[in-house]
């Protein structure tokens, strides 16, 4: 080799790593939990694309921005709370147009530090505007057009200060409000603001605390129960809609397994795993903090089910996204806390365009902007494959996904499923057992079974003869000694 | 004539009380037997945990801790076999301590017999006919349980009711003896304790 190529070479190996860093350099290491339910790592799902500030758009920072949306036309809302205004972005993070001036029927009106927005498919805005206890329909240019007070009705409680937080307005125009504090579930409105009810309610999780104090409660005196903790639902934090008016919810503080909720129409939990049963959401491995002494938890602040009907839940503890199909199937975790590109400091919104996961950073005053890597690309194409059935489609990207991570225990199923379908059962069953799918393994097995013993069917039927044969003549065993002993004697000597 | 030992075993899983009458009668009584079926009660427990189908088993194969086992297993016999013994010579019964262990230890063998059988079918039935393998098993620790019970009523020659009086009582001297292994085992943790600090504190003072 000659000096020439030596150097090429040397060339070479220093180029070739330095490009592949940068093209999965993250900030955060991704993870997914498995059947044990410990953290295993995985590669990246979503990477950091770019950051969006107040100044990147010519309109000067933001200001604790508490909240943002992107309606039907893509058009993108930004609360920004700290400035009385809203910030109206195209798809392309282009400004389109500045709200911060708001006339009601008697001139000028401030709207101050609002936390919810909501617009509809017609460009009419809806505001929480909670210190002034009401919700506001606002057009385009700032004229509001009507108040959603709170309601006279004995089913609002006298002691509650009315704090809307949060608002969403489904297909037939009723609002749906978040109120602070209030556990009866969401207030809901008409259109000409009259009080419809309550939508969905959390219930009270029974834990082992509870039960200790229920049985303390049945001994100790009224005075010493008033001072006891009282056990009441905890309120939903915030909520969002999908296109078929599903409305998902997440709450703080509660189980693992009830802080995301999908209600229907009738406002049941409709969100729940592959077999069935409630699923967890949010990290399932807890560290305990000796310094702080406190355990820290995963804390939903927000959610967006984005154009593939995967739910993307943000984490206020860790400032993680979590990432779930609607069989509550973890997909992927990104995002983190701290300073880097994709890290957050008080990340408060989650918003979906374009195939890509935006974050509302209330404390950075920007909205970072996600995009999937080839490895959630894969996986979501094949989720999607998956949940519509196709599983023999499916089959190639869930083989992608597994060349990237082979601890994928979902891309096991996947091809279980497929195996099923194509009717290759012994296959299935490795797959199944891959995956830890004790059910699915199951089916596999019965069918497999029934195959092997169709085809040994004379074999089978050969050694079923054989054992009664031998069970039979172990029971006239007796009998046939006493033969065989007899004929001895009889040719002995 | 350790054939005709082993003989007994199975004869008294169909004959409890002839058999154990009979054994008690000629001293047929064997102790590296009885170490053998809880030698058999521990590799089956291992068995269990390793070799169950992959349907029924819901063990992680990689965290198998022998001692665990043991304490499920052995443990809590040597613990029953004490207690019996301490609560019957109390009580007017006529079963010694090495009786007591051989009898215990023999009223094992349906439940070893057909765990073995579980673990067998486990590995070629589905989840639906899991059914069958918890009726199974069930009665494996049914038939054990008569055994046992026969066999403390045939050595400590007890009546009926006496007998599940006894098996109540020796139950709880088991908790008891859990007690106050607890208790002592805190309190000499707490002896020990004070003298090393103060073995400590006389090292970082007096030189």
């Amino acid at each position: 080799m000659n000096k020439l190529g030596v150097i090429i070479n040397i060339f070479l190996l220093l180029t070739v790593p330095i490009t592949v860093c940068q093209a999965v350099e993250a900030p955060y290491q991704g993870y997914v939990y498995n059947v044990w339910r410990e953290a295993v790592p995985s590669p990246n799902g979503y990477l950091p694309e770019r950051s969006i500030t107040g100044e990147d758009l010519g309109v000067g920072s933001f200001k604790e921005p508490q909240d943002f949306f992107v309606d039907r036309q893509k058009n993108i809302y930004i609360l920004d709370s700290g400035n009385n205004r809203i910030v109206v972005l195209d798809e392309h993070f282009k400004k389109k147009a500045i709200i911060d001036q708001f006339y009601g029927e008697n001139g000028p009106e401030t709207i101050v530090l609002p936390t919810g927005i909501f617009v509809t498919p017609e460009g009419l805005i809806y505001l929480a505007d909670g210190k002034k206890g009401r919700v506001v329909k606002v057009n385009q240019e700032g004229r509001i057009l009507q108040e959603y007070r709170r309601p006279e009705s004995e089913l609002i409680p006298a002691h509650i200060e009315y704090v809307p937080t949060k608002v969403l307005v489904d297909s037939s125009g009723t609002i749906y409000t978040i109120i602070k504090d209030l556990y009866y579930g969401a207030v809901m409105y008409n259109q000409s603001g009259e009080f419809l009810g309550y939508y969905g309610t959390n219930r009270v999780v029974t834990t082992l605390q509870l039960l200790q104090d229920f049985i303390w409660k049945k001994i100790l005196t009224k005075t010493q129960r008033d001072k006891m903790a009282r056990y009441v639902p905890v309120a939903f934090a915030n909520f969002t809609i999908d296109e078929k008016d599903f409305v998902y919810t997440c709450t703080q503080g509660t189980t693992t397994n009830s802080s995301l909720k999908k209600y229907n129409p009738m406002g049941v939990n409709i969100l729940r795993g592959r077999n069935g049963t409630l699923a967890d959401y949010g990290d399932l491995e807890t560290e305990y903090y000796a310094e702080h002494s406190k355990t820290y938890r995963t804390q939903f602040v927000d959610l967006v089910v984005d154009e593939n009907g995967f739910i993307n839940a943000l984490d206020y503890t860790f400032g993680r996204v979590f990432q779930y199909n609607q069989d509550s199937e973890l997909l992927t975790i990104f995002g983190g806390l701290g300073s880097q590109l994709g890290l957050f400091k008080t990340p408060v919104a989650i918003e979906s365009i374009n195939g890509k996961i935006m974050v509302l950073d209330a404390g950075k005053n920007n909205i970072t902007l996600f995009a999937p890597t080839e490895f959630g690309q894969a996986v979501h194409t094949a989720v999607k494959l998956y949940d519509d059935g196709l599983y023999e489609e499916s089959i190639e990207p869930w083989l992608e996904v597994l060349k990237r991570n082979s601890n994928y225990e979902l891309a096991y199923i996947g091809i279980a499923q497929a195996m099923m379908r194509i009717g290759n059962y012994e296959e299935a069953m490795k797959y199944y057992k891959l995956g830890y799918d004790r059910e699915g393994y199951s089916k596999a097995f019965r069918e497999y079974r029934t195959e092997v013993l169709r085809e040994n069917f004379s074999l089978v039927m050969f050694f079923m003869l054989l054992i009664i044969v031998l069970i039979q003549l172990f029971l006239k065993k007796d009998e046939i000694l006493r033969k065989l002993g007899r004929q001895r004697k009889r040719y002995g000597d | 004539m350790t054939m005709k030992k082993v003989r007994y075993l199975f004869y008294i899983m169909v004959h409890p009380v002839e058999g154990f009458e009979e054994m008690r009668w000629n001293k047929d009584e064997s102790i590296p037997l009885s170490f053998a079926l809880l030698g058999l009660w521990l590799l089956s427990l291992v068995f269990n945990h390793q070799l169950t189908g992959f349907i029924f088993n819901l063990n992680r194969p990689q965290t198998m801790n022998i001692l665990i086992l043991f304490a499920q297993s052995i443990a809590p016999f040597i613990l029953w076999t004490i207690s019996n013994w301490s609560l019957c010579t109390l009580m007017d019964g006529k079963g010694k301590y090495k009786e007591i262990w051989i009898l215990s230890a023999y009223s094992l063998t349906p439940y070893l017999i057909i765990s073995f059988i579980v673990l067998f079918l486990s590995n070629y039935l589905t989840l639906e006919e899991g059914i069958f393998l918890a009726w199974l098993k069930m009665l494996g620790f049914l038939w054990s349980l008569l055994i046992l019970f026969q066999g403390l009523r045939v050595f400590h020659e007890y009546t009926v009711g006496k007998t599940v009086f006894s098996i109540f009582l020796t139950i709880a001297g088991v908790l008891v003896i859990v007690f106050l292994m607890t208790l002592s085992f805190t309190l000499v943790q707490q002896v020990i304790t004070f003298f090393r600090t103060i073995y400590f504190e006389v090292m970082f003072r007096g030189f």
